[in-house]
């Protein structure tokens, strides 16, 4: 019994002669006894039909092979001539002795290995770089860089700044008291003299510290001074009015 | 003196281009024709069928006489025609011979035709070829890269469907209908009616290889 839409599947195939003879003899029956079948496979082969003649048609004029085939000719001579260069390279590289070739040796390491290979090293640089950073000393900035130097970097200066170690000496000085009558002229004397010796002695220790702190005055018997040292002048009375 | 093919072969092997370039000169047609179709523009043709003529001679070493010449050559050719991505885009490359082809038919319908010097009616002969080129040339654009490739290696080449599909590593089943396909849009394309079809076929179509 005759199906249309079977016959139809394979009228490409009849038309190749692709069947075997006895499916190709009843197919051409059916294309014979059907008239839809029939123009379907008449439309089909004048495709086929119009691509042959297409084809016939598309080689270019006699006139255009030569230059073809003479450019055709240029381009195997080079790719002969860089097949010579090879070969000449690769017999140089095999009668090369064995360090230079091991020097020389290329492997071919396929990309997704290398690309892991270039992330790991990127990876353990920054990890040493950082371990790095964290033992280093504390960065002094000194200023801040200026919004108008865009996007260069900050400078960084370390600067060493010595530290004056003062020392306050703290000195109790006893004047005598000016109107003390009892002692007459000799305290009075004695007062002034007195006085003129703890001025010098003040000024002196005023211009070398801690020299006046390692010679100890007769006045100063058991002072200590500790971390800082502070002088005070008193001016009162004696220590005999008290 | 003529060198047979195996000569030339053996010569090409030692890497003598004048022998490949003389062995070249057998099949380079049939070669830039299949380009010609497959990429559908006569430069890029020309490039594409010469790319293939270099791998080959770069390959020839390879060669163990195991299939015919022209079979190995092909494989090489239907790898490199895999591999190029210069196909172009639909109607891209017949635009001045379809002007001249409409040119000539304005005149043929007004009559001049019959006035026509022989060289003018050889020279719309020409048109009308290459109007035809274009025409299918366009067809084909319409097609998948993988339905022109098989359409040109049943209908030019001649091949099976089991060599295409072992070329081109898929089932044979695939091929049949991509060739199916094909051949029905290549109808559809180029305009070709069922019910009036008033062209007397000259199938069952086999192509000699």
């Amino acid at each position: 019994m005759h199906d249309c839409r079977h016959t139809q599947d394979n009228l490409v195939e009849l038309l190749f002669d692709e069947p075997g003879s006895a499916t190709r003899s009843r197919l051409l029956a059916e294309v014979e006894a059907c008239a839809l079948c029939g123009a379907q496979y008449r439309s089909l082969a004048e495709t086929l039909d119009l691509c042959e003649a297409a084809s016939a048609a598309s080689l270019p004029r006699e006139s255009y092979w030569p230059q073809y085939h003479a450019a055709l000719s240029r381009r195997l001579h080079a790719a002969a001539g860089e097949r010579q260069t090879n070969d000449a390279r690769a017999q140089r590289r095999q009668s090369a002795p064995f360090w230079k070739r091991l020097l020389t040796t290329s492997i071919r390491v396929p990309a997704p290995v290398a690309a892991a290979a270039a992330l790991l090293l990127v990876a353990l640089s920054m990890f040493a770089l950082s371990l790095a950073a964290r033992s280093a000393p504390e960065p002094v900035v000194l200023a801040a860089p200026n919004a108008s130097q865009g996007a260069s970097a900050p400078q960084i200066k370390f600067i060493e700044v010595p530290v004056v170690q003062e020392k306050i000496i703290t000195q109790t000085l006893y004047v005598p008291h000016r109107n003390s009558r009892n002692d007459g002229g000799d305290a009075t004397a004695s007062r002034r003299a007195l006085t003129r010796e703890n001025l010098a002695g003040v000024s002196r220790q005023n211009a070398r510290a801690p020299e006046a702190e390692a010679t100890p005055r007769a006045n100063l018997s058991g002072f200590k001074p500790a971390g800082e040292v502070n002088l005070r002048i008193i001016k009162g009375s004696d220590a005999r009015e008290h | 003196m003529e060198q047979s093919e195996s000569e030339l072969i053996g010569r090409a092997q030692s890497g003598d281009a004048e022998a490949f370039s003389t062995l070249a000169r057998a099949y380079e047609r049939r070669l830039y024709v299949l380009a010609l179709h497959h990429v559908r523009d006569r430069a890029d043709a020309e490039d594409l069928s010469q790319e293939v003529w270099l791998k080959a001679f770069r390959a020839i070493k390879s060669f163990r006489g195991e299939s015919s010449f022209y079979t190995w050559l092909r494989q090489i050719m239907i790898n490199t025609f895999l591999n190029e991505r210069r196909a172009l885009p639909y109607g891209g490359a017949q635009v001045v011979e379809l002007d001249a082809w409409e040119a000539s038919r304005r005149d043929a319908s007004h009559g001049n035709n019959a006035s026509l010097p022989v060289r003018s009616r050889g020279l719309e002969e020409t048109v009308e070829r290459q109007f035809l080129v274009a025409r299918v040339l366009d067809a084909l654009g319409e097609l998948t890269a993988q339905q022109r490739l098989i359409f040109l290696l049943k209908h030019q080449e001649g091949m099976t469907y089991e060599e295409i599909a072992d070329s081109l590593g898929c089932s044979t089943g695939t091929t049949k209908k991509a060739l199916f396909r094909a051949v029905l849009k290549l109808r559809e394309q180029l305009g070709v009616e069922v019910e009036a079809a008033r062209y007397e076929p000259t199938r069952p179509f086999r192509k000699s290889c």
